[in-house]
């Protein structure tokens, strides 16, 4: 288990993680999902020991490993880019650590041989790094941390420059090659694709700072503030001022409907509703949708999925539906919206309803 | 194919005529004496290679070419470690670089002659720097003039002085020129900077255990 207390960073007058406090346990996969530059990798390498703290202390299986360097937090790190040794042979770049921490040869040997079948490298344990594909090369820096006997695994990104195809094999196979290691995985994505499908546990980052942590899951159905919502959401989701009076919301452009549940009993004022794209949809799909008109800017069409931009009052909604719809550049078209999945979200942020 | 053109050596013969002129054909006039026995009026007798043999036979050649090969083993030995350790040392980002970097270059900025003649001066009894120094503040008999163990320990201090640098700074560009990830990589990996790998092969077994817990960074660098 890894803890985090009140943790910062800053480089000269510039904050690059704010307070964050974190519980990140072993057994499933922590995710860090955010944008560039929302400070995964500065969390990271706060963790790893690379770069100093500001404030705050670190716990590792509750040993406090605040002014522990790097090399004795017993941890392995894996890069977006493919770092190996480039002058030694797969099977050296894998035996690093362990020869570095003294095991014998013919454990050494063991390891090295098991880590490399998990990886399927055995064929080029003889080789450089430099012969190697992308992938092979990656799986090399993979093994190389499942090898060694760590408290903390940290996966940074370590699928971004492989191509698609060896993604989504590498993908499928990580969380296998990690279970019942007993170390606690960190995995840093800026996709929120790739956390859904990782599961496991997922903090939201935002600006240097966590905005949400809990079960991946239960995160993206119940953001707790529009950030985070913002945050865990591909295409962008949907956000608009909307007035509450009475039972009714209304939206700038005049468009209302009824509200029900907690919504309903909100104050009256006014609120930010949010609907992920998939929500708005080019067909009534109920009779309670309410009709959204507005003008296509853009249109995509990602394989089965059509996605369209249009301009709704001074907000660009996204609409994201399975199938080829014909969206004219330029036309007014209507789009719908159940309300049921409208999320509310108070002045400061945080979610209200 | 490429078409071969070895026209462009054309360039260097101009370089070739003035260093023949300039040290070359002058060199060979020495080499001309040294074969040669004379006793002035420009008279001059075959002497073969009687003076090389006379030479080479002298026992004080003989020391000062093993003093020599002493010298040169101690100040390579002192100042190969120490130009590393120092470029280990030194930082790779901030403020400092270029201030360890100009004083690092300082004293391979001044031409070696003066190097001497200014050692010379720091170093005399009395009158120099370090000579009054040692003799007059610390109480300790320092004659480098005088004294051989004295001269030799100051020619010592002198070289190290002046060429560290060089190894330092050979060292450092080489550290500075590999990327910071493979630095993270290593102390990932839980090496530690100072850690250094033997190239011998032959080691026994508790050696080669020794040996793989301080295997480190250096061996990853090289």
């Amino acid at each position: 288990m890894i803890e985090l207390h009140d943790v910062t960073k800053r480089v000269g007058t510039v904050t690059h993680i704010k307070p964050t406090s974190l519980k990140l346990e072993a057994g499933h996969f922590n995710v860090l999902l955010g944008a560039t530059g929302a400070g995964k990798t500065s969390l990271i390498k706060l963790m790893a020991g690379l770069d100093p703290m500001a404030s705050g202390r670190i716990l590792m299986d509750g040993e406090d490993v605040t002014r522990l360097n790097t090399q004795k937090r017993r941890i392995s790190l894996v890069h977006q880019f493919f770092v190996n040794y480039p002058h030694m042979s797969v099977f050296e770049n894998i035996a690093s650590p362990l020869r570095v921490a003294g095991l014998s040869e013919s454990e050494v040997q063991g390891r090295v041989e098991e880590a490399a079948d998990l990886l399927q490298l055995r064929p080029m344990l003889n080789r450089k790094p430099n012969e190697l594909s992308g992938g092979q090369q990656q799986r090399t820096a993979l093994a190389r941390a499942i090898a060694k006997d760590s408290r903390a695994v940290f996966l940074d990104e370590p699928l971004a420059n492989l191509d698609y195809k060896l993604r989504e094999e590498l993908r499928e196979q990580l969380p296998e090659l990690f279970a019942d290691r007993g170390a606690v995985v960190v995995y840093a994505t800026s996709e929120p694709e790739e956390a859904l499908m990782l599961g496991g546990y997922t903090g939201l980052m935002d600006d240097g700072v966590v905005t949400q942590f809990g079960r991946t899951s239960e995160i993206y159905r119940h953001p707790s503030n529009l950030t985070s919502a913002r945050v865990f959401s591909d295409p962008p989701i949907n956000a608009a001022e909307v007035t509450k009076a009475g039972e009714e919301a209304t939206l700038q452009t005049g468009v209302r409907w009824t509200l029900d549940g907690a919504a309903a009993s909100l104050p009256d004022g006014t609120y930010t509703v949010a609907l992920r794209p998939h929500r708005v949809l080019p067909t009534r799909m109920s009779e309670r949708d309410v009709e959204l008109h507005g003008q296509v800017l853009v249109t995509e069409l990602s394989g089965s999925d059509s996605s369209a931009h249009f301009r709704l009052g001074d907000v660009d909604w996204v609409s994201l539906s399975s199938g080829v719809h014909p969206y004219e550049v330029g036309e007014d078209h209507a789009f719908f919206m159940d309300p049921k999945h409208c999320r509310y979200f108070g002045a400061d942020g945080t979610r209200v309803a | 194919m490429r078409t071969e053109n070895q026209k462009a050596w054309f360039f260097v013969l101009p370089v070739l005529f003035l260093v023949a002129f300039n040290a070359l054909l002058p060199m060979m006039t020495v080499v001309n004496y040294s074969v040669q026995e004379t006793f002035g009026n420009n008279q001059f007798f075959w002497q073969g290679l009687d003076w090389f043999e006379q030479i080479l036979r002298s026992e004080r050649f003989q020391a000062a070419l093993g003093r020599q090969f002493l010298f040169t083993a101690i100040i390579l030995a002192i100042e190969v470690p120490l130009g590393i350790i120092i470029a280990l040392s030194m930082p790779r980002k901030g403020f400092w670089v270029p201030v360890c970097l100009v004083l690092m270059a300082l004293p391979m900025l001044i031409p070696w002659n003066v190097v001497g003649a200014m050692w010379n001066i720091f170093a005399l009894p009395k009158i120099g720097m370090l000579g009054y120094f040692m003799n007059d503040v610390l109480g300790i008999n320092y004659d480098m003039t005088q004294d051989p163990l004295a001269a030799w320990i100051t020619i010592i201090v002198m070289d190290v002085w002046h060429w560290t640098s060089l190894v330092v700074l050979l060292c450092y560009a080489g550290l500075v020129s590999i990327p910071d990830a493979y630095y993270q990589a290593a102390k990932i990996d839980g090496a530690t900077p100072w850690s250094l790998h033997p190239t011998s092969q032959d080691e026994d077994s508790l050696d080669h255990r020794r040996s793989s817990q301080v295997h480190g960074q250096l061996q990853h660098l090289y």
